[in-house]
Formats: C-alpha cells, structure tokens, sequence
C-alpha cells in the first residue's frame, strides 16, 4: 500500500478506527517520574533565596496572605506546611482570613508563640501541583504536613473533551462492554487509583524529612444539589428513567414523602446521575431523617461526579474518604476526618449551609471549627493531655464584618452559576438568603450589589463602566462583578432583597440597566448567547472552553425538556423574535414569555427559522423569562449509544446525553418584522 | 447564493461571506476570541459573516467552500514519518475533523465543497485582481503536496499548469532560517524581512547551495539541513554548520551576524522568486501577474517581482496568507455552482469586518463616564482636532468603519502619527507597538501624492510592495535604513475619511502622509470593537483615541482602568498551563489546553 492509498483508507471511518485501534494498542507506557532540577526549587510563587542567613523563600507581592518571605526555621519553633485546595486556601473568604491563619492562632494559643505555619494552599491546585509543592515544601523543613486535600483529584482523569484520542477509544471499548455505567465504574476505578497515588506520595514526602502527616479528609455539603439528566442507556432506559424521575419529583413536591422515597428508589440510576438520590435525600429530610438523608445525598455525588454526563465539581467521593480513613494506620498519617467533627458542631449528621458557603467551600463557622480539630491532632502529642477541638473552637478567630460579608456575596455568585437546582425557585431562595447575609454582616455590600445591577449592561463590559471602580474596592467581589453575563437568578436575587428592605435607589439602577437594554433592543439581542442563558454549566459537553462564549457553546443545546432565556426590557412597546431552531425529532416547540404562550415553531432535524412578536402585554419591565418547551424525545436510544460508541473509537468525542432540541439563535429586536 | 468561505484548523481561521459572486463580509475568529492566530473552528466570524449577510441563518448558506483537501494533506503527512513526539495523540489522523467542526461547531447542514490549497491561493489572488486574464503565481510553505503553483486564470477559469513539490519550499526555507534567528515561525517572518536591509548578504553563496535552483521552475532544498517532522526546530545541525551561525535564542542580542544572515535569505529568496516568474512567464505570458501564499506576504521581494520581473501589472492577494484562502475557495465555489466568475473589477477594499456605530459608542462611553469630545456629525471639525493632535507629535489610534482582512491595518483600524518626526519610530517601538526597534513603520499617502514622495507611479492601496523614498522631506518615522518604505497609497473613492484626514494633515503641514501601523500591541490581534480599542489604548502610551466621531484624549482613561487591563493582560501572561506529572500517568489523561491557546514556540508542519 503506498501512501496514497494509506491516505485514502485513513480518510475514512473504517480506517481511522483501524489506526485508533493500532496507536492504542502500541501506546507508549507511562514515563519515568521527572528527575528533580538540582538545586533550591521554588513553592508556588514563593522563590529560592541564598543568602547569608542560608535558604530563604520570598514571594513578589502578598497578594494571597501577609508574609513575603520565609526564613530559616527558628531553634525550638514548630514549623507546620498547609497544602491543599481551595478548600484549604479559605475561598472566599481569602486572602484576609485563612484556615492557615486560623491554625496559627489556635496552635499558639495551645503551645505558645513558637509556631509558624506556611499556607501553601491554592484555589485551583490540581494533583500534580499538589506533588510539586509538597515536595519543594520539603526545603522549609516543617515538622508537620496538614494536607487538606482531595477535592481536585479528579482533575484531567475523566472523559471531558480535552481527553486525548486514545483516552476516547478506551472509553468506546468500556462503552461498549456495558453501556454508559460501565463509564462510571471506570471512573471510580481511576480515581481511586489516582487516590492512593496521591496519598501515597504526599505523606512519602513529609516522611522524608521526618515530618508528621495529617491528612484531613474532606468533608461535602449534603444540601447542595445539582440535578443531571440521563444519558443514552439503550433499550429504553433513559426514557424509563425520565419517567421515574419525574414521578419522584412530582410526588415531592406534593409533599408526598414516602412516595417520593419509595419512587426515587424505582429509578435505575445507581451509578449514573444521582438526580433521583437527591429527590430522595429531600424527601428524607422533609420526613425527619437526617441520617439517611445525608447517605441518599452522598450516594448522590458518588453517582454525580464524573465528566460528560455532568460537570464534575471539587468533591470527595465516599469510596476516595473511605481510602483516606482506611489508609492511614497502615500508611503512618493521622486522619482528621472533617465530617465527623462538622456534624458534631451542628448536631446532626445533614452538613449544610450551617457551616458550608457551597458544595465544598467552609464557611467561617466551618473553618473554626475544621481548625479546631487539625490544630488540637497536631497539639495533642506535645501536651500532657490530648485536646479535643471543642477546647479550641472558643479560642478560633473570626473574619472582619467586611470579609464575611463579601464571602457570602461571592458564594451567591457562585452559586448562581453551578447550581442546577431542582427546581427554579430553590435556587432563588438560597440566592436571596446569601444576599441577606452578605447584607447582614456589613451594609458596605449594598453599594456591592447595586453596581452588579449596573454592570449587567449589554452596552459595556464591566471592566470599562463606570459602576465598577468604587465597587471593587470590597475585597474579593470583582471576578462577580465583572462577570459578562446577565446572571438572571443573581440579578434578580439582588433586586428582591434590595428591595424588601425599602432601597428606594435601586429603581435608580433598575432603569439605567433597562435604558441599556433598549438601547441594545434596537439592533437586536440574541437571547440565546450563552451570556443571557440563566445557568452557565447547561451546555454542550462537545466544547470545552470558556462556557461564556461561543467558542465554549457554539449554539445552545437543551438538555432537559425546557430551556429559559432571559430577557431585560423596559415593556413599553412590542418585541420582534426570531427563533432559528432544530430538533432530533419531528414535532413542535412552544415559545412562551413569562408563562404566556406567544408561538410556536414545527421543528425537524434542520434548522428552521419562526419569526413573530413579544407582546408588549406579555413583557414586564425588568427580568422576563423566556421559555422553550421542546417537542417529546423519538430517538432511538441504542442507535444513539452505538453512534457515541463509533465516535469514541475514532478518537472523536462523543455525546452521551439526549438533546431535546438546539437554538441557533433567539433573536429579540425593536425594530418590526426582523 | 451565499457562500461561505473557511479557510481553519491550521493557523487564523477565517470565515468569509460570498453573495451572488460580491465578497460582502470576511474575518479571522482571533478578532473575536482575542487570541493571535485563533486556529480553532472560526465559531465567531462564521455568525459575524451570517449576521453581516442580513440576520442569515445557516439554512441560508448554499455552500461552505473549504480551503484545502485534507485527504491529499495527509498523504504528506503520511509521507513525511511524523512520530509520536510531534503530536502524541496524532490528531492529525483524522482527516474528517474539519468536516466534523464545521457541521457541528459551525452548526452548517448543507453541501461542503473542498479544493486544494494552492488553488485557493491561486483564486484568492486571480478572483479579486480585477484582471480578464492572468498570469498566477502562489508560493507558500506547504499545503497537500505543493508548495509553489505556477498558473494561469482568464475569465472565470483558473489553471494550475506545474508546481514545486514538498519538501522543497521556499516558505518552509524562510521559516527556517526565521527559526534559527530566534524569532516565531509563522509569525515573525515579517521581522526577519525587516532586519535584512541592516545586513550584507555574505551568506548567500552558502545559501544558494542549499536551497538551488533547478530546470523548469523547481527548485530544491538541500535536506541534510532541514527537518521539517522535528517538533520544535525546523532545521538540523547541519544546517548550522554549513552556515557557520549559532541559533539565536528568542529575544537574545541581535548581532551583526543575524542580520547579515537575514539579508542573504532576503536576497537569495528574491533571486528565487524572480527566477520562478520567468519560468511562469514562458508557461504563461502575459501582461498581468497575480501573487498569493504566504511568501507573498514578503513585500521586498513582490518589488523585485514587479520592477525586474516580466511582468508589467501585478496583484497580491492582501491576505496572501492561508487566512485569505477562504477568499479564493468561495469563489471556485461560485465557479462552480455558476459558472461564472465571481467578480469583475478589482477588490476596492478589505474593510469585510464589524463596524459600531457612533451611537452605540456614545452610549458606551456614557456608560464608561468617559467624556469624549463629540463630533457627530461635524467631520471637517474633527479631522481638524486630529490634525491638531498629530501635530504635536501626538500618537493616534484611529478607529473608523468596517475592520480591515488581512495582515495590514488599512485606515480603519490604525495607529496614525506624524511621520516627520525623529523620536516617532523609536517612541512608537518601545512605548506603543511593545516591540523589537530595529523595524519602521509604513506610511499612509495620498494616491495623487504619492510620486511626489515615493518611488511609486500605481495605487498600491494595501501595503504589498515596497519602493523607495524620494521625499523632499526628512521621513524618519517612515524610511527603512536602506532608504525604502512599504506604503498604502489612500485613494478619496476607497477609503474617503481616511483620505480626508491625510488631506487635512497635507493642508496643514505640506505632508500628505502619515505613519500608519496596526492598532494592537505586540501579541494581540488587531482591535476589533471600540472597547478593544479602548483597553488598547488603556495599555500603551498611545495619546489619543480617535473612535468614530468622538475624540478621546488619554487623561481621560483612569488610572483604575490603566491598572484594570494592565492586571488582566499580567493574569494572561501568567497563565500556567496544567502539566500532568507522568507519576501519575497510566490512569491519567493528558491535560491538553485549549487549542487557541498553545504556548508560542511550539509548532509543527503537521
Ligand atoms: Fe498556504
């Protein structure tokens, strides 16, 4: 064969499974572990300096916390290294107030003023990052590693579309041996491989210099929720699924508890989604069992927490807590296991928003108190008689009004945008009770909050308006601030709260944000640009960069049997619409404008264009919602999985979940018949 | 019939827009994304040319025409031995990605047309040259098989009559020689065109035995030199040893010896070049010469071309580049689907990207509580503050209709100052531009004025030729240490503000030019919105923001907003890029970034 006739059997399918297959099989095995450079080494961005009174480490600028610089360790002194994730790093409430400042506090208080401990915690910090560090941490020569990690080790293991060819074809071999939980199962498998990895070489790393390893085993708030569709599962499956799934929900949210439990139960979810265990572990809290509610919602994340079905978030499985716990006698560390002493602090076993901001981040409760128990593990073998956390927590300092305040702000931000709640109206009510909080704890939020409103001005980008200056000078709020999106849920939070409590001045905001809007009305605004597409992680799982462009979600994809957009008008006069729209299967989207019905589009598998008009009387000044209620799924479902099947042999990636319909564009403007 | 035109997937994707055989809309995504040389499907610019068609929807669109043959690309590939280290998941095999992308990214449904590369090349300079029959010569690096087409267009019918084949290119032997001088391949090739006049060509007897000229238009390069499969380094050990030059480290000291090693490359390369258009001109003689491909780009040797060679009229493609190769594939594709030829005259313009409106801007600004001074409606007034500004050796970005395609900022997207001035170039290097001081600027000249100054008697309205300057008056900012300029001739009937406003600088200063550079830093695309333009101006010591009809003088942009970009362009920067530890590997799959966004310097020719 010569290569002109290689070329064209590669050209095809056939051929590039062929050549998938052959790379895959002569894969080059794992390389050898990358030699360290000699010499001193940097930690994060603290850098090696040799001078006089020997290695010192100092950093450009104190941006995350107060020292700048690192000296030899004082004779005598307890030198302890805190590595982790954000978790560990104290998001949100960073830089000002820190678990690392926080264990200081409390282990001089126990042991005296000779302690000193280095926060090389980072928000973000994936598994090998997490290796480095600790091994540069080495250098400090700490007498104690508290390793506060785990959340992140998912990163780069999973089947997200960055995955390499080969990385795909094994999933199409797993696909194809037992559907899409057979997926999950490999999941599993590489995680918690990755696990003992991890765990393995960050202790060997403080053994190495004699040090003691204290791994605090990562605790997740069972209160937050995320729901996920089902993918293809063939033989009807994910129709099934549909149907048991919204039995449960509806049974739930009658207030029906033992049938929503029993229904959830029904549905043929374990592991795949965990949508139905959060049904269930609802309906368990709401009947009084907290215990078992806390189990559904964990059995929940374990079924969650895997790529291309849903986003991953930083969480720690059960199976990778159970390996932490079950290593440590064997393996030489000491295990604090935060769930435990949390729901010691609350009295239940149900961890909340008591002392979560969100899915795994510690609020300032949950800090003191997750500080308390490290710093009384680490104490307790230098004092006569051990401490237990409680004797500590008292003595745990608290964050200023401001910095708790701008935390809770930022967990609304992010809450607004990974928060696929159950149901719309949940998602406000937490929404609503961080904004409270945020108030609560310094009214200096209230201006905060009313640049947000400003700043979500189609007109201009955040970080060209005037509204932001002043406002970012509140430590911490500017990522949410200047976030491009029109962020409805947060937006409309924001106003609600404002105004229950009588700020007359947001009507102020309110209309300038109005007058951009007509502004933008007047040449047209595509309401399906994923800036105006209320919860940001609903998108196409064929992309993976920034979701809040279109390079990130070329067109909006639904996942689920309805779609909201949002809409800012000032409802004085009617809106021209054009929906550019396509289906899988034949049948009819309906186009509603706050529940009212205003058109609607036959759809097929090419894009079709409808166009009417928004009546002014269906409009409101403010938010509107904009809904599509897309046409029941007809698709065969074994097809689908053989067809993901193929492409993942190609090297290709591969959709695995049903699209009810796609919208090229929704199209709203001023000017008539656009 | 509306034809999109997609040239992608190697280096700045490109969409155009073709209605019933008029270029109407055209522009690479990385205006969009912010990311030099976007490569990743054109997402942005495909909706930009959609909406710029009149709120198209991609049911409108009767054909995509793709910019090469990905099947016949990979048979080079093939042929070429890439190992795992050039591409560890060779990605490259998959010849139906583009395909794949453009359905299901682009979200198009209908018929996808191919052509090959130097076909596009050739079309994208022979469509759009405005000439009934010509003769078409397209150099470049590489595309399937060739890298040199020899051809000849009359009417709507393009011939491609002989080529030179891969590996002997005189592209890829540019690249290369840029490489070993330590500057970007694929991107600062310009660089190296503009440090030879500061060289002697001492180099260029051991050149021409590397890279020799053969029977019947060939040429070949001398392979013990090259290795184009290496990821990394274009050329070999040997090659530094024949030539007796140490490889250049990115931003080290630039010697004499670079800069004699550059302009021997430059000299050999024109003889090359010269030596192909006679060969041209015996297969295809004619009065007219059409250019394209990436060498095309080198507007030195297009001057040699044009005054030595045998041809008496010549067009470049403006975008002579792959970008300008969705141009020529949409219109073979209105060839044929019609069987007609797409356009009579020549392409007036390039001005094919998004305008803003004043009173969108103006709403803008209001918002951004910047107080612009207004003058809508009152141009004679503002180009008067403009000259006002430039005549106090103020720096200039100047902001008006419909952006430039291509490479060259073209009036509409410009940073202007007066050229007159000692201090400009070294001051516009250093403090605007961000880049090396060894190069000039282009100047921007009034058509009917322009034999008074330069050495050029023809409209050369998008910068593809040099000439030298013959001014009575001392052009510092403009002159090129060998005496030669690369200007864009502005005529009143294709670009009219810009032309009135070089008219009013004339009328105040007797200069009927002005140095014209793009508006953009160094690694940033050109701006495209009126806010890139704003944060632009936020990040450089330009003094004066001209958007639209409003004036912006610099005190007006506040510190918080200098310091705001100043912190996002550092956080860019930055950005470090996940590495998975091979610890790790076997359970582990390897993190790759964003396609847009990998690290500068590593490239391959796959
Ligand atoms: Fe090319």
């Amino acid at each position: 064969m010569n290569t002109k006739e290689l070329a064209e059997f590669l050209a095809s399918e056939e051929g590039l499974a062929v050549a998938r297959a052959l790379l895959g099989a002569t894969a080059e095995p794992a390389g050898a572990p990358v030699a360290a450079r000699p010499g001193p080494q940097p930690i994060l961005e603290w850098r090696p300096v040799e001078g006089e009174d020997g290695l010192t480490f100092e950093r450009p600028d104190a941006a995350r916390c107060k020292p700048r610089r690192i000296g030899p360790k004082a004779p005598g002194a307890l030198r302890v290294c805190l590595i982790g994730e954000s978790m560990a790093a104290g998001f949100p409430l960073a830089p000002a107030y820190t678990p690392a400042l926080v264990l200081e506090e409390l282990l001089r208080q126990a042991l005296g003023p000779a302690v000193e401990v280095i926060d090389l915690a980072m928000p973000n910090m994936g598994p090998t990052e997490q290796l480095r560090v600790c091994e540069a941490a080495r250098q400090l020569r700490p007498d104690v590693f508290v390793l506060m990690t785990g959340n992140n080790w998912y990163y780069g293991l999973t089947i997200e579309p960055t995955a390499s060819p080969e990385a795909r074809r094994r999933y199409a071999l797993r696909l194809a041996e037992g559907g899409p939980r057979s997926l999950v199962a490999e999941h599993r498998r590489q995680l918690l491989a990755r696990a003992a990895v991890m765990v393995k070489h960050l202790v060997a790393a403080a053994h190495d210099v004699g040090a003691r390893a204290v791994l605090t085993i990562p605790a997740v708030n069972h209160a937050w929720e995320r729901r996920s569709p089902p993918p293809w599962l063939g033989g009807g499956g994910a129709a099934a699924w549909s149907r048991g799934y919204e039995a449960a929900r509806r049974a739930l949210a009658a207030g029906a508890l033992e049938e929503a439990v029993h229904a959830a139960a029904q549905v043929e979810d374990t592991p795949l989604t965990g949508a139905p265990q959060r049904v269930r572990a609802r309906a368990l809290l709401a009947s009084g069992d907290p215990a078992a509610a806390a189990e559904a919602a964990m059995a929940a994340l374990d079924g969650t927490n895997w790529q291309n079905i849903t986003f991953a978030l930083p969480q720690t499985p059960a199976a990778v807590a159970a390996l932490m716990r079950d290593g440590a006698e064997a393996g030489g560390y000491e295990a604090v296991e935060l769930r435990e002493i949390l729901a010691e602090a609350i009295g239940g076993p149900y961890l909340d928003g008591r002392v979560f901001y969100d899915h795994c981040h510690l609020n300032v409760e949950g800090v003191r108190v997750a500080m308390s128990a490290v710093a009384a593990q680490i104490a307790s073998p230098r004092l006569p008689e051990p401490l237990g956390w409680r004797a500590l927590h008292p003595l745990a300092p608290s964050p200023t009004p401001l910095v708790a305040a701008s935390a809770s702000f930022q967990a609304a931000h992010w809450a607004s945008q990974f928060f696929p709640a159950l149901a719309q109206d949940d998602l406000g009510a937490l929404l609503r009770a961080q904004v409270r909080e945020a108030l609560d704890a310094d009214d200096a939020l209230q201006p905060v909050l009313r640049a947000f409103i400003r700043l979500r001005s189609p007109l201009t980008s955040p970080g060209l308006h005037a509204a932001l200056p002043q406002a970012s000078r509140v430590p911490g709020v500017s990522a949410a601030l200047v976030s491009r999106r029109l962020n409805a849920p947060l937006l409309g939070a924001i106003l609600d709260v404002l105004r229950e409590r009588g700020d007359a001045e947001v009507e102020d905001d309110l209309t300038a944000l109005v007058q951009g809007y007509e502004r933008a009305l007047d040449d047209g605004i595509d309401l399906a640009h994923p800036r105006h597409q209320p919860q940001l992680w609903e998108r196409t799982p064929l992309a993976w960069d920034d979701p809040n462009d279109r390079q990130g979600a070329p067109f909006y994809r639904a996942l689920w049997p309805d779609s909201t957009f949002s809409l800012v008008c000032g409802a004085s006069r009617d809106l021209s619409v054009a929906l550019t729209a396509r289906a899988p299967s034949p049948g009819e989207v309906t186009l509603l404008v706050n529940g009212a019905p205003v058109g609607a589009l036959a759809l097929g598998p090419g894009w079709r264009t409808w166009r009417g008009v928004l009546p002014q009387g269906t409009l409101r000044r403010g938010l509107n919602e904009v809904r599509l209620l897309w046409p029941a799924l007809a698709v065969d479902e074994d097809e689908a999985l053989r067809l993901a099947q193929r492409r993942l042999s190609l090297g290709v990636d591969a959709d695995l979940l049903p699209v009810f319909g796609e919208v090229y564009s929704l199209r709203v403007t001023a000017q008539a018949g656009a | 019939m509306n034809i999109i035109g997609i040239s992608a997937f190697y280096h700045e994707s490109t969409c155009c827009l073709v209605r019933d055989g008029r270029l109407v809309a055209g522009a690479p995504e990385e205006r969009f994304t912010r990311v030099k040389f976007d490569r990743r499907a054109p997402i942005n610019a495909f909706r930009f040319c959609l909406e710029a068609g009149g709120h198209l929807s991609p049911a409108d669109i009767d054909a995509v025409a793709y910019y090469e043959s990905p099947k016949k690309k990979l048979e080079r590939q093939l042929s070429m031995g890439l190992g795992p280290s050039v591409d560890p998941s060779f990605a490259w095999l998959d010849t139906l990605a583009p395909e794949r992308e453009i359905r299901e990214k682009l979200g198009y449904e209908g018929p996808i047309l191919s052509f090959e590369h130097h076909q596009s090349h050739a079309a994208s300079a022979f469509y759009y040259s405005g000439f009934g029959e010509a003769a078409v010569l397209t150099v470049d690096g590489v595309g399937e098989w060739a890298t040199t087409t020899y051809g000849v267009g009359r009417g709507a019918e393009l011939r491609l009559l002989d080529e030179v084949r891969f590996p002997h290119s005189l592209g890829l032997l540019y690249s290369a020689i840029t490489d070993l001088l330590g500057f970007a391949v694929l991107s600062d090739e310009y660089k190296v065109m503009g440090l030879a006049p500061y060289g002697k060509p001492r180099f260029a007897e051991t050149l021409r035995t590397i890279a020799r000229p053969g029977p019947r238009g060939q040429f070949t390069l001398d392979m013990a030199c090259f290795d184009f499969a290496q990821p990394g380094r274009m050329y070999t050990d040997t090659l530094v040893e024949r030539l007796g030059v140490a490889p250049r480290a990115p931003k080290g000291e630039l010697l004499q010896v670079h800069m004699d090693l550059a302009r021997s490359l430059q000299v050999v390369l024109e003889e090359l070049l010269l030596a192909k258009t006679r060969y041209l001109y015996e297969l295809a003689p004619s009065e007219h010469l059409c250019l394209a491909g990436g060498v095309a780009l080198n507007c030195v040797a297009n001057r040699r071309v044009h005054t030595e060679g045998p041809y008496k009229h010549i067009f470049v493609q403006p975008a002579a580049s792959d970008s300008g190769s969705a141009l020529g594939a949409a219109a073979l594709a209105h060839v044929q689907l019609t069987g007609r030829r797409p356009s009579e005259g020549r392409i007036p313009h390039v001005n094919l990207g998004p305008s803003y409106d004043a009173d969108r801007i103006a709403a803008t600004l209001a918002e951004a509580n910047i107080a612009a001074l207004d003058f809508r409606g009152r141009e004679a007034e503002l180009l008067e503050a403009v000259v006002d500004r430039l005549d106090r050796q103020q720096v200039i970005g100047w902001f008006h209709g419909r952006m430039e395609l291509g490479p060259r900022a073209l009036g509409a997207r410009s940073i202007i100052a007066d050229p007159r001035d000692p201090t400009m170039r070294d001051r516009l290097n250093a403090l605007i531009k961000k880049r090396e001081g060894f190069r000039p600027f282009a100047p921007a000249i009034l058509e009917e004025q322009a034999p008074a100054h330069i050495d050029i008697h023809y409209p050369s309205r998008f910068m593809t030729e040099t000439c030298q300057v013959r001014s009575p008056l001392d052009l510092p900012a403009i002159t090129h240490v060998d005496g030669s300029a690369r200007p864009q001739t502005v005529s009143p009937e294709t670009a009219p503000r810009f032309a009135r406003l070089i008219a009013a600088f004339y009328a105040r200063t007797g200069c009927p030019l002005v140095v014209n550079t793009s508006f953009n830093v160094a690694g940033e695309p050109i701006v495209n919105t009126p806010e890139d333009a704003i944060r632009c101006m936020a990040n450089s010591q330009i003094d004066c923001l001209v958007l639209e009809d409003f004036i912006i003088d610099k005190p007006l942009i506040s510190a918080f907003l200098r310091r705001t970009v100043a912190a996002g362009d550092r956080a860019l920067r930055d950005r470090v890029e996940a590495q998975v530890d091979p610890r790790l590997s076997g359970d582990v799959e390897r993190w790759r970034p964003a396609e847009g966004a990998l690290p500068k310097g590593v490239y391959t020719f796959v």
